[in-house]
């Protein structure tokens, strides 16, 4: 067996069919190749849906209610040499474990990060996150860029071995933990692939976003507890103040840039709610910095 | 949005057309204060001298003309429709597409003149069943100062993708027709036939469906005298403005085809490229899926 794909569901019936349809119709010989789906205890009828496709195998992880102990989980059934990780909201393309594979003839290469473009939006808070280019890795902020995002990213097996599983306390950024260890504390380097495409399905409600952000935060809390990164991720400078007015001064030309937009083409009121989200997308993640509960110990290693 | 199905003029109805049973065609003449010393010989040139089959039928929309026209009008097979009030051109050619009962509708002013083969070559493009709406070639009646600023009117020998914006020469599938929703009630005149070109290119997410046929010939002023070329300029500069504040990408689409060049397809970009790779892998894999359904 050459590759695993490890998928995590938690009530992901919307979108689920199609990254199914797309994963099981791959142009890699079908032998080689398996499909894990770990399902993390839905409440909806994603497990019907993944019944429905015979090639899937379906794991239960209702224990541990988080999508890095799903994938755990998937880990640590797989058989393939290289583990190819994709999440339920997300369509492949057809050569994507060929070209997955390309990447890793590179003996030295351990993980192989690819680029995430978001599928057609249809809802405003879709529209604004594809304005915003949410987990691009062409755009991605610096601490993370040049890491792999679980959406779209492959490990060689030995990595897990080595230097043990994601994190599973972790609410987010446990690909960005994984991607500093591999970096630490092995001999391998991973490379970023940007014509490796997935399309993924952004949040499309505003409640939904919000709970994105506001985990984000507190996996930013967590990553800065554990002393990952040697520079707290929510102040990435060394003066915070200085940071702070640079956010104020950023606010301000944008806002002046819409009250002047009648000068300019470009739609005015669609550029005002995005602002208004940015504060609140970015608030929401401040607050949930502030306010994260201590992280439980894990060793990743067990 | 303009609606087809709710126009608020109601109009009498004269139906004197020879044929029987459904036409293929509609032609559509829209007349508004012009002398019916022209508009009787330009009648004649579309019922009688016109080559190719005869199954096409001709409406006369009557907006409301001052003159009285009925006495000559009601000699000819033609449909005659007279509004109650005078609404402008675009009210006007809805209702004529309204009454219309051929697929393919043909749009004609009141001062131009059709060549013979005028309703032939109109129809000819269409058996490309991808050509939505025709714009024919237009020539100036005579060789005025005036005439020269009509650079539009002609685009040469080939057929090409290009908006339609002369509306006194061309014609629309009735289906995409009323689907767009006819012309915009505009306040003033012009550009009504390019915002309509806009939509329905924003539609389909092509601009060829609508071409430039060099076949369809017209002849046409561009302007009579100097006072009519002013009062264009200045409704045109109106409508510009009118149009840039209330649809700016009409305007865009329109500032494409400036140089009288059919615009090239814009190359995909590389985030483009490979989202059209995941979605066609997404809908074989579908289709497989259903195809499997379906044997079992």
């Amino acid at each position: 067996m050459n590759f695993s794909i490890i998928i995590p569901v938690f009530n992901a019936e919307r979108t689920l069919k199609a990254c199914l349809t797309s994963v099981t119709n791959l142009d890699y010989p079908a032998d080689q190749y398996e499909i894990i789906c770990v399902d993390n205890g839905s409440t909806d009828v994603s497990i019907k849906i993944i019944q429905s496709f015979k090639k899937v195998r379906l794991i239960l992880e209702h224990n541990r209610q988080s999508s890095y102990a799903a994938r755990n989980a998937g880990i640590q059934v797989a058989d393939g040499k290289l583990l190819a990780f994709t999440d339920a909201d997300c369509i492949v393309c057809a050569d994507w474990l060929l070209q997955l594979e390309q990447a890793f003839e590179d003996p030295s290469v351990g993980g192989v990060a690819g680029q995430i473009l978001p599928a057609e939006p249809k809802t405003f808070i879709e529209r604004y996150q594809v304005s915003r280019r949410v987990l691009n890795l062409e755009t991605m902020p610096f601490p993370f860029k040049g890491f792999p995002v679980t959406a779209n990213a492959a490990y060689r097996s030995e990595i897990f071995t080595e230097i043990g599983l994601f994190h599973e306390q972790l609410m987010s950024c446990g690909d960005f933990e994984l991607g500093q260890r591999i970096k630490n504390h092995s001999k391998y380097k991973i490379k970023v692939q940007l014509d490796i495409a997935v399309l993924h399905h952004h949040r499309i409600s505003l409640p939904a976003m919000i709970g994105q952000y506001t985990r984000y935060g507190i996996g930013r809390k967590h990553i800065d507890e554990l002393k990952i990164f040697p520079k707290p991720l929510s102040y990435p400078c060394r003066n915070p103040w200085l940071y702070g007015s640079l956010y104020f001064f950023k606010y301000l030309w944008s806002s002046a840039r819409i009250l002047l937009s009648p000068f300019f083409k470009g739609p005015r009121l669609r550029e005002i709610s995005f602002l208004c989200l940015d504060f609140l997308t970015e608030l929401t993640m401040r607050i949930a910095y502030a306010c994260a509960p201590k992280i439980e110990p894990f060793n990743p290693k067990n | 949005m303009p609606d087809l199905d709710h126009i608020p003029i109601t109009s009498t109805v004269l139906d004197r057309t020879a044929l029987k049973g459904a036409p293929r065609t509609s032609v559509i003449v829209l007349t508004y204060h012009f002398a019916g010393r022209l508009l009787k010989p330009m009648l004649l040139k579309l019922l009688n001298e016109q080559t190719g089959p005869a199954d096409y039928e001709v409406i006369l929309v009557d907006n409301n003309e001052t003159l009285d026209i009925t006495s000559f009008v009601t000699d000819l097979p033609l449909r005659y429709i007279k509004t109650e009030k005078n609404s402008g051109v675009s009210i006007g050619r809805n209702i004529g597409a309204q009454h219309a009962r051929g697929d393919i509708l043909i749009f004609i002013d009141d001062d131009a003149v059709p060549h013979q083969d005028f309703i032939v070559s109109h129809l000819n493009a269409y058996a490309n069943p991808y050509i939505f709406g025709v714009r024919g070639r237009s020539f100036p009646k005579n060789k005025t100062t005036l005439n020269r600023f009509a650079t539009h009117y002609d685009l040469g020998t080939a057929q090409k993708p290009f908006t339609i914006n002369t509306e006194f020469n061309c014609s629309f599938r009735k289906a995409i027709f009323q689907e767009a929703g006819g012309f915009l009630h505009n306040p003033v005149m012009y550009h009504e036939g390019i915002d309509l070109s806009c939509r329905i290119s924003r539609h389909y997410q092509a601009f060829d469906h609508l071409v430039y046929d060099p076949n369809p010939i017209v002849y046409h002023n561009y302007a009579e005298n100097f006072s009519e070329f002013v009062k264009k300029k200045f409704y045109n500069e109106f409508n510009y403005r009118f149009l840039y504040q209330t649809y700016p990408d009409c305007v865009a689409y329109m500032d494409k085809f400036k140089s009288g060049q059919s615009p090239a397809a814009e190359p995909l970009t590389r985030w483009t490229q490979l989202k059209m790779k995941c979605l066609d892998h997404l809908a074989t894999g579908l289709a497989k899926r259903e195809l499997k359904k379906a044997t079992v």
